[in-house]
């Protein structure tokens, strides 16, 4: 009873404040870097402008920056992904290679090649290796990404694995209504999430509507790491498989030697029970990080409060998708959304108790790209900066106020988090909602090979409408952060 | 009870636009030993729905006059929708160095950095 009379007060109470970033008209101005705040000491200035769906940076050995822009973008809007040399200097482009199965999410460089995550609508996903003529071969293939998040990464560790992260398919388990509100259910209507090692499964399930027959006026029932409308039985065993979703795997590259022989080459699982992880980055101790988008308040089981995460990776660990949120279980009171039940445990045995996150981000505020210091001359050597894209509210869960659409600074040994390039006004959002020359909504952060310099890849505007999201095209942004 | 959630929407109603307090605003932010510890707590238990202390998920804290009390018992037995924190979440102790640390931020003003204060 308190908690209907508190929700109806502050319905009531707060209309005009219960707004997310994208809840707006894009009015913003040109770009102008001193609407973004920074640390003392530190500077922003643009580098390039008006890049389609840009989503990373690179750098080849001479330290010229390299941009892949997506080729799509939630709401279905569809164009060529592309990886575009850059010009430090001016921001002129030219493009390098172009692709056929969008989006490519990420890329790195190593030993003259580039890595491209390739997350695909429309065949599994892969990650190609395009040379400098921008020939192209996938040396990962058969990835799971043709849902809700795709195949995100790469990098190459210091043990010269090629490390990437693959999303989940749903948003915490069940496919469901908002699998085809984001447009692939209809695609892939079989398409579900597959754990990387065997689970029981409790036998709960989630009633719907039957949205790909409407014929059909019966409900039908969905379980976990199945096709919609296909229940779980108790103590029904989903076998695991590799590669898998929700996981960071791992492939060996082959050497310098024997560069052009073969592949695609053999997945490992490196670790697993993540939810989208986006962002991957290792310390300058070696050990990896690994930024996690947490679960959203959407779909037949919705979770409340589920903030976004980074994790410090161990190899052969569970992080506790899809039972868990940042080491707490999510039968708890706590993850209740208002108007929803909670939700119910969904594996018979979890695979090990998860362990706590090493920070724990703003919720909805889509804690994507990151990289850690490793300069001095840059300063927070061990920090990791994390770009967030900010709230896609309504649509993932409602918001007071914008959330994200900023650089943060995180100390991983503290879990403290500071914000680090910030648009300069009196409460937060993305220049869009602002009015400013400022941040849209961050995607990637990338220091250069020298570790001097951070590059920050702004994906443009989005704006979230009554139909869910609507992005901007040719808005994308390079900025850098340099200290004085 | 009803006089407490009567205050609490009153300040979530009227307080809801951000003061921000993070360092690009207010510079370097200095400490003490108590503070540092709560701050530890307040990135661990506060921060995800609000995000340094700014409106979020939740409402903003760091543009609040919210008596010690008055903290401790939202904590201990929130209204609306913040989630409960019992003793072995947050101890009695860690809640003192909680509130300290709350109470630190809303001490520095903008562009003023606290070293100079």
């Amino acid at each position: 009873m308190l908690r209907l009379l508190t929700l109806a007060s502050l319905a009531l109470l707060l209309p005009s404040c219960i707004k997310g970033g994208g809840q707006t008209s894009p009015t913003r101005d040109g770009p102008d870097p001193s609407d973004i705040a920074l640390p003392e000491g530190y500077r922003i200035e643009l580098v390039a402008d008006g890049l389609n769906f840009p989503v990373g940076i690179t750098f080849d050995d001479t330290g010229i920056p390299y941009v892949v822009e997506s080729g799509y973008s939630y709401g279905e809007v569809f164009a060529t992904p592309r990886v575009l040399r850059l010009d430090p200097a001016t921001g002129d482009r030219s493009v390098v290679a172009e692709g056929a199965h969008p989006p490519w999410n990420g890329i790195t460089h190593h030993r003259g090649h580039f890595y491209v995550s390739e997350g695909s609508q429309d065949k599994p996903g892969a990650i190609v290796e395009i040379d400098l003529t921008g020939e192209m071969r996938e040396v990962v293939s058969g990835l799971p990404s043709q849902g809700d998040h795709h195949t995100n990464g790469p990098i190459v560790g210091p043990d010269g694995f090629l490390y990437f992260g693959q999303g989940t398919a749903t948003n915490s388990g069940i496919v469901g209504e908002d699998n085809l509100m984001m447009g692939w259910l209809p695609r892939a209507p079989a398409f579900h999430d597959i754990p990387c090692r065997d689970v029981t499964l409790t036998g709960v399930n989630y009633e719907s509507d039957d949205f790909l027959n409407s014929n059909n006026r019966e409900k039908v029932s969905t379980g976990p790491y199945l096709p919609f409308g296909t229940a779980a039985t108790p103590g029904q065993v989903i076998a695991g498989q590799v590669p898998c979703t929700g996981a960071v795997m791992r492939v060996q590259l082959p050497s310098a030697a024997s560069h052009t022989a073969g592949g695609p080459f053999p997945v490992e699982l490196y670790a697993w029970g993540f939810r989208n992880p986006f962002g991957l980055a290792f310390a300058p101790d070696g050990s990896l990080y690994v930024s996690d988008n947490g679960y959203d308040e959407r779909g037949e089981r919705p979770v409340f409060g589920s903030g976004d995460l980074l994790w410090k990776v161990e190899q052969g660990r569970w992080y506790g998708w899809p039972d868990y949120s940042g080491g707490r279980p999510l039968e708890n009171q706590r993850f209740r959304p208002p108007l929803a039940e909670l939700p119910k445990t969904l594996l018979q045995n979890p695979p090990e108790a998860p362990p706590l996150a090493a920070a724990y981000l703003a919720v909805h505020s889509s804690s994507n790209g990151m990289d850690i210091s490793r300069s001095e001359a840059f300063g927070h050597v061990g920090h990791a900066f994390i770009a967030q894209f900010g709230d896609m509210s309504p649509g993932v869960g409602n918001v007071v106020q914008p959330v994200g659409f900023k650089v943060v600074r995180v100390d991983p040994a503290r879990g403290v988090v500071s914000d680090f390039a910030v648009n300069d006004s009196k409460a937060n959002g993305p220049a869009s909602y602002l009015n400013s020359g400022g941040l849209e909504r961050p995607v990637a952060a990338r220091f250069s090979p020298d570790g001097n310099t951070l590059y920050v890849v702004d994906f443009g505007v989005m704006t979230i409408g009554n139909d869910g999201p609507e992005p901007r095209q040719n808005t994308g942004r390079i900025w850098r952060i340099i200290h004085e | 009870m009803s006089k407490s959630f009567v205050v609490l929407l009153g300040l979530l109603a009227f307080g809801a636009c951000d003061q921000r307090r993070s360092e690009p605003f207010v510079g370097e932010r200095i400490f003490t030993e108590q503070e540092l510890r709560g701050e530890v707590l307040f990135f661990r238990h506060c921060n995800e729905c609000h995000p340094q202390g700014e409106s979020g998920l939740g409402p903003s804290l760091n543009d609040k006059i919210l008596p010690d009390f008055f903290v401790k018992n939202q904590v201990r037995n929130p209204l609306a929708l913040m989630p409960e924190f019992e003793e072995d979440i947050i101890s009695d102790a860690e809640l003192e160095d909680l509130v300290e640390y709350t109470k630190a931020v809303k001490r520095q003003d903008a562009k003023t950095p606290a070293a100079e204060e």
